[in-house]
């Protein structure tokens, strides 16, 4: 059965988390790789987790907090 | 998957060399979650190391081979929950509901970015400040906060997210979804404000 824009977009949300099982994942590839306002609005989303992710990751814990938290490891032993 | 069982180690080095080498790799993780939920880097700190005394307390519990990172975070999440019991509620009152799909998608499409080309989507996407972004996450309410971070940012599964906040995969879907509108949102305030603060000052 061919997947319509509304079904699709229902589904976008988890499949811009790519951790929807098949074959709902096949179905909206296929409509993705037909529709190109859908694929649009794919891109769009999973662009936008992109940038959330790397601006986060960019943040890394202080080099003293994992000496100190080992150091009071130890120290517990 | 999280599992526990009980392991024994030869002796305390051995223990301490297994836990360097599981544990402490996700320390930035950790910490930039706990940054997140906290708020400020003082709390954080604090809640990273109880996150770290702890799990080296039960860490014969841990199962090797299996998610640390996981473990860690569900350790994480429920001595947070525990100190600020009253702040992780979600408030009922209000609608989250009203926040549309693709809501960021639609705003640049429909308005002065006009027919996106591609590019200007791009830049749009790339003109966000860090602070902005943070700020944004910080924002949400608890629930989706936790959720929004275990998923996009440190790329967690539905199931293993479940298993860190001990509730359904169907909730973890609907506050994901729920918390990336509402994301989105706030994310559009932010450029709504600064193109207002340009053609002020211009």
């Amino acid at each position: 059965m061919k997947m319509t824009c509304l079904e699709a977009v229902k589904r976008l949300v988890d499949y811009v988390h790519s951790d929807i099982e098949t074959p709902d994942k096949d179905q909206i590839a296929k409509h993705l790789s037909e529709c190109n306002s859908c694929c649009d609005r794919f891109e769009f989303e999973e662009k936008l987790v992109q940038v959330v992710r790397s601006v986060s990751q960019k943040e890394k814990c202080p080099a003293s907090l994992k000496t100190s938290i080992m150091g009071k490891i130890k120290e517990a032993l | 998957m999280i599992s526990e069982v009980r392991v024994e180690f030869k002796d305390e080095d051995e223990k301490i060399a297994s836990f360097e080498e599981t544990a402490i790799p996700n320390m930035d993780s950790l910490y930039r979650t706990a940054l997140r939920l906290t708020r400020n880097e003082k709390d954080a700190e604090d809640l990273v190391q109880e996150v770290y005394l702890r799990a080296f307390k039960s860490f014969h519990q841990f199962k090797p081979g299996t998610n640390c990172k996981a473990w860690l975070f569900k350790i994480l999440n429920n001595l947070h929950i525990n100190r600020f019991q009253k702040s992780a509620r979600t408030p009922s009152s209000l609608s989250f509901d009203e926040v549309e799909d693709f809501y960021l998608y639609n705003r640049i499409t429909e308005t002065p970015y006009g027919n996106t080309p591609k590019d200007m989507e791009e830049e749009f996407l790339n003109s966000f400040l860090d602070d902005e972004v943070k700020e944004a996450i910080e924002k949400l309410p608890y629930e989706f906060r936790i959720t929004v971070i275990l998923a996009d940012i440190e790329g967690f599964h539905y199931q293993e997210i479940a298993e860190i906040l001990s509730c359904p995969i169907g909730t973890v879907r609907s506050r994901l979804s729920r918390g990336r509108k509402l994301l989105q949102k706030y994310l559009w305030d932010y450029a709504k404000k600064r193109d207002y603060t340009k053609e002020t000052l211009s």
